[in-house]
């Protein structure tokens, strides 16, 4: 059976007239991985400090191990967090950073350094236990930051922005390892990034919030190829945009007009009714060069590297879309020249927000 | 050696000579064996120091400074740091304008603040003139430590003591595991500019003293109105031996090595 290890009831706070979270909802099970995405100021550490314990929320309940915490401080929550400065204390050495909340909760010495040692391992920091902060990279504070929070088995394990001040390279590292450092203990994690790159690979779920709301919340698969509204589907990945209505709704399947062509898919999430406004969602990486269908003119070239990035005007639309093309070998392209489109897999999502 | 590096030396000399060379002038004149002060001493000798501490108005006077001095440190710096604290780590209002108010005795002339503290304090029947000082010295050292103090608790990284709090600390563990030992720099800063803010006043001094309690700068301008002699040198070897010596303490207490390679 699966566990609700922590659950977010309709949650709202406000900080004067500025409502940061706005009557959210969620839940989070045992040993998952969920991930808070969304753009700046959109609410995600205010989420993630209400789950703390550092603010009240004004309305609604957070729930940990089925029980209400909402009157209860920061310190009496059994929760690790990490911060994305690290905030390790600089008069520490690395051993009584990760020792500190074992030593808060009077742990038996010998049994502190057994735990510190084999988390120091887990973490890849062994042999560095006498440094002190300012003497370790970025990326290693880092691992002490993971290793302080975990070393007390926390009931869940909350991570702000963690990665952001590491190099491309070492947050790409530092993904895989968080991510199997959480596996192998079996944490659950609530994570909060705006790198939409981050949510995706790392997480069991991502929550995408805007405005102080969830406006989806799924595995990194739905939330990519069913977005809900046109906000999502153009915050994960690339995406294009084209006006489309709906000429045929059969069970799951649907039609959609975009200028002259009928273009179906199947979006049961949406329940669509014939002569609804929608946008059709086609990801630049999965349009290709076609004998038939819509109809547009190449406007621009970009070359990136792998990519070929193409500007097409579409015909008959008022409507610029990105075509990328990755190792392609077929006709030449060139500037100016007509040539057709097959959208590849697409998505239909309502306007307004639906 | 390049000629940047010389240049650089040469510069850093100068400004030694320029800052240490009074001082030792000082020093040459209290083991000058004549009456008067003139050129250099022609042979050494601890005449004034024997005379200096015979001197009971001196000793008296040296007494009481050092006793006000560290009473009044003690309590700026505990006041300090708790006001300090509260200030910075609230957001606005109320808190935030009280380190206006902690500071306001900078702006006012410490000889206006003396004759206030000499009304007030007759007002209440404060005939005490030893508390007096030490209530007088409060006030004027106070805005010393809770400058350097607001200063220090700003540059400090809040999410240093959440994470503490996160760990399982209360806040006063937080404060006494976290707070305190990051801000020892800061500590033994204010402590020092305290001790020698209240070592140094005249103004607020010579209203708040009597025959009982007076100050050793209030002891020392009086004699120098009466005569100028090498006395006065040894008074002041003997304050730069006191503030060397504090230095030194503060250092061992608090450790400066650590505090210094804890940046
Ligand atoms: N302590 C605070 N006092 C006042 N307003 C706040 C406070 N914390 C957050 N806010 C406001 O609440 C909103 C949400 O802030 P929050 O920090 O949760 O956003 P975020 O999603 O974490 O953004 P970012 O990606 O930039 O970190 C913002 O409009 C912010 O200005
Ligand atoms: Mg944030």
């Amino acid at each position: 059976m699966v566990e609700e290890k922590v659950v977010v009831e309709n949650v709202s706070k406000r900080f004067g007239r500025t409502v940061a979270v706005d009557g959210i909802s969620f839940k989070v099970m045992k040993g998952e991985f969920l991930t808070l995405l969304g753009p700046s100021g959109c609410g995600k550490t205010t989420t993630l400090r209400l789950v703390a314990g550092f603010y009240k929320p004004d309305k609604g309940n957070i729930i940990i191990d089925g029980k209400v915490m909402n009157d209860i401080p920061v310190y009496k929550r059994n929760i690790g967090i990490v911060f994305q400065n690290y905030a390790l204390f600089p008069h520490m050495t690395v051993f009584e950073n990760v020792a500190f909340g074992l030593r808060m909760r009077k742990t038996p010495e010998d049994e502190v350094r057994r735990r510190v040692k084999t988390m120091l391992e887990t973490v890849g920091l062994a042999g560095m236990e006498e440094r002190y902060p300012r003497q370790l990279s970025g990326g290693q504070q880092q691992r002490v930051a993971l290793a302080r929070a975990l070393v007390i088995e926390p009931d869940v394990l909350l991570l702000d922005e963690p990665l952001s001040n590491l190099d491309l390279k070492l947050r790409l590292q530092m993904r895989k390892e968080i991510r199997r450092i959480q596996k192998r203990l079996g944490i659950t994690a609530i994570y909060v990034t705006h790198d939409q790159g981050e949510a995706l690979s790392m997480s069991d779920r991502v929550a995408v919030m805007n405005q102080g709301k969830i406006i989806q919340i799924g595995s990194p698969t739905e939330i990519y190829e069913k977005p809900v509204d046109s906000f999502v589907a153009d915050f994960i990945g690339e995406a294009n945009l084209i006006d489309g209505r709906v000429e045929m709704v059969e069970g799951e399947r649907v039609g959609v007009r975009v200028g002259d062509t009928l273009l179906e898919t199947t979006a049961d999430h949406l329940r669509l009714k014939k002569g609804d406004e929608v946008f059709v969602v086609a990801r630049p990486e999965r349009i290709r060069p076609s004998r038939e269908g819509i109809e547009a003119v190449v406007e621009d070239a970009e070359f990136l590297g792998q990519v070929r990035r193409y500007y097409l005007r579409l015909t008959g639309l008022d409507a610029t879309i990105k075509m990328d093309l990755v190792n392609y070998v077929g006709e030449e392209i060139n500037v100016g020249q007509k040539i057709r489109l097959n959208l590849g897999r697409f998505a239909v999502v309502k306007k307004d927000g639906g | 050696m390049d000629g940047g590096l010389i240049l650089k030396r040469a510069y850093v000399a100068a400004f030694f000579l320029f800052i240490f060379f009074p001082l030792g002038v000082t020093v040459l004149i209290s083991l000058d064996p004549r009456d008067y002060v003139f050129g250099l001493p022609p042979s050494i000798s601890f005449r004034w120091y024997q005379s200096f501490i015979e001197n009971d108005t001196f000793v008296n006077g040296l007494t009481t400074s050092l006793i006000v001095a560290s009473i009044s440190m003690i309590i700026s710096t505990s006041v300090g740091i708790f006001a300090s604290y509260s200030i910075t780590r609230s957001g606005k209002g109320f808190m935030k304008n009280l380190g206006t108010y902690f500071l306001s005795p900078l702006l006012v002339p410490t000889l206006v603040t003396g004759i206030a503290l000499l009304m007030y304090l007759k007002q209440l029947g404060m005939l005490n003139s030893l508390i007096n000082l030490v209530v007088g010295h409060t006030v004027i050292t106070l805005p010393y430590s809770v400058r350097v103090l607001t200063a220090v608790f700003s540059t400090l990284d809040p999410s240093i003591e959440e994470a503490a709090m996160s760990l399982g600390a209360s806040p006063l563990k937080v404060f006494s595991k976290i707070v305190l030992p990051m801000i020892r720099p800061g500590l033994m800063a204010a402590t020092i500019f305290t001790f020698s803010e209240s070592l140094n006043d005249y103004a607020v001094s010579i209203f708040l003293s009597d025959s009982n309690s007076y100050t050793f700068s209030v002891a020392l301008f009086s004699y120098l109105k009466a005569v100028f002699d090498p006395s006065i040198a040894v008074a002041s070897v003997l304050l730069m031996a006191i503030t060397v010596v504090l230095i030194y303490a503060i250092e061992k207490t608090f450790g400066l090595d650590k505090v210094v390679g804890m940046w």
